[in-house]
């Protein structure tokens, strides 16, 4: 996995330190060899629109694309909202040109919470599109949400059947993230099981409400909103907790 | 609320702080303080963090 925060092949993890979410296509090929010498056989690549405007997920053919959110932020690069989401909509379109391996699907992934959602829901898809989101019209939608200081419970509503997920993770941006995980999982048929374990198994997100343990008195979360949208997730996060 | 020194790339650091700190409503001094050095900005919040209190370190 090759993420903002850091690197984990085979369960060993490495802190990304070059405040890139993604790195250049060269080190990036170098590291899914290694994955790939270690025996994964899936990589689960976080995308920035910079990667994508840069070319640094060149030669990487996509079977699955994720889009999580859109808000403001790199407006340096990009200069306004809809280039933005035109730079992110480009991995969704390329999906279905992108090399096929044999009786693999193309997945596209979507948040329909999103504000810019129905930009990609209206993309052509590839094989499968699956919608998430907290709004109940989403093919797989969060619901009884219970916040906790330890947690959070809440059930996933899918087309089939209802999961119960308890999670040490906090807040709706995890509950948002985790049917995320949970729609890819089900389209590379992961059964309900196996994904219920690994959702229920992880401890934190280094970064994402991470908790610094103290004997002060009073509780310290490193957190790495730098945007409007992910500040008022992590306040409003804070306050449902009780 | 504590403003502080955040991944500026190219930019000057003082020069984000003062923007943002236009866009902040309370009074220097009045619960919001800039310290330039993050990290004596972090070691400010949790010297005068009480009990109860929730300390958020945010940014990248």
């Amino acid at each position: 996995m090759f993420s903002t925060a850091n690197y984990s092949i085979n369960g060993q993890w490495s802190e990304n330190n070059i405040k890139m979410t993604s790195p250049s296509p060269f080190i990036l090929q170098k590291l899914l060899k290694e994955a790939k010498e270690a025996g994964c056989e899936y990589a689960v690549i976080e995308t920035s629109s910079h990667s994508i405007f840069y070319n640094r997920n060149y030669g990487i053919d996509y079977d699955v694309a994720v889009l999580t959110n859109i808000s403001q932020d790199h407006l340096d690069l990009h200069k306004t909202m809809e280039n933005y989401a035109a730079t992110k909509l480009q991995l969704f379109t390329n999906l279905v040109s992108y090399r096929r391996k044999p009786g693999v699907r193309k997945v596209a992934v979507i948040n329909i919470d999103s504000d810019y959602a129905s930009m990609f829901l209206r993309e052509p898809t590839p094989d499968i599109m699956y919608s998430y989101g907290m709004a109940a019209n989403a093919q797989i939608s969060s619901q009884n949400i219970h916040h906790y200081k330890e947690g959070t419970e809440f059930e996933i509503k899918m087309p089939s059947n209802i999961i119960s997920i308890k999670t040490k993770l906090r807040g709706n941006f995890n509950v948002s993230n985790i049917l995320a995980a949970v729609s890819v999982l089900i389209s590379q048929k992961i059964d309900i099981p196996t994904i219920v374990e690994a959702i229920e198994s992880v401890e934190v997100i280094p970064g994402r409400l991470e908790e610094i343990e103290n004997n002060r008195g009073f509780m310290v979360f490193v957190d790495y909103a730098h945007t409007e949208d992910s500040l008022r997730n992590i306040l409003e996060t804070i306050k449902q907790m009780e | 609320m504590i403003l502080t020194e955040d991944d500026n790339y190219t930019e000057n650091s003082l020069k984000i702080i003062n923007e943002v700190s236009m866009g902040i409503k309370r009074k220097e001094g009045e619960l919001f303080w800039i310290v330039p050095s993050r990290m004596d900005a972090i070691r400010t919040a949790l010297v005068i963090a009480e009990k109860e209190d929730v300390v958020i370190i945010a940014g990248k």
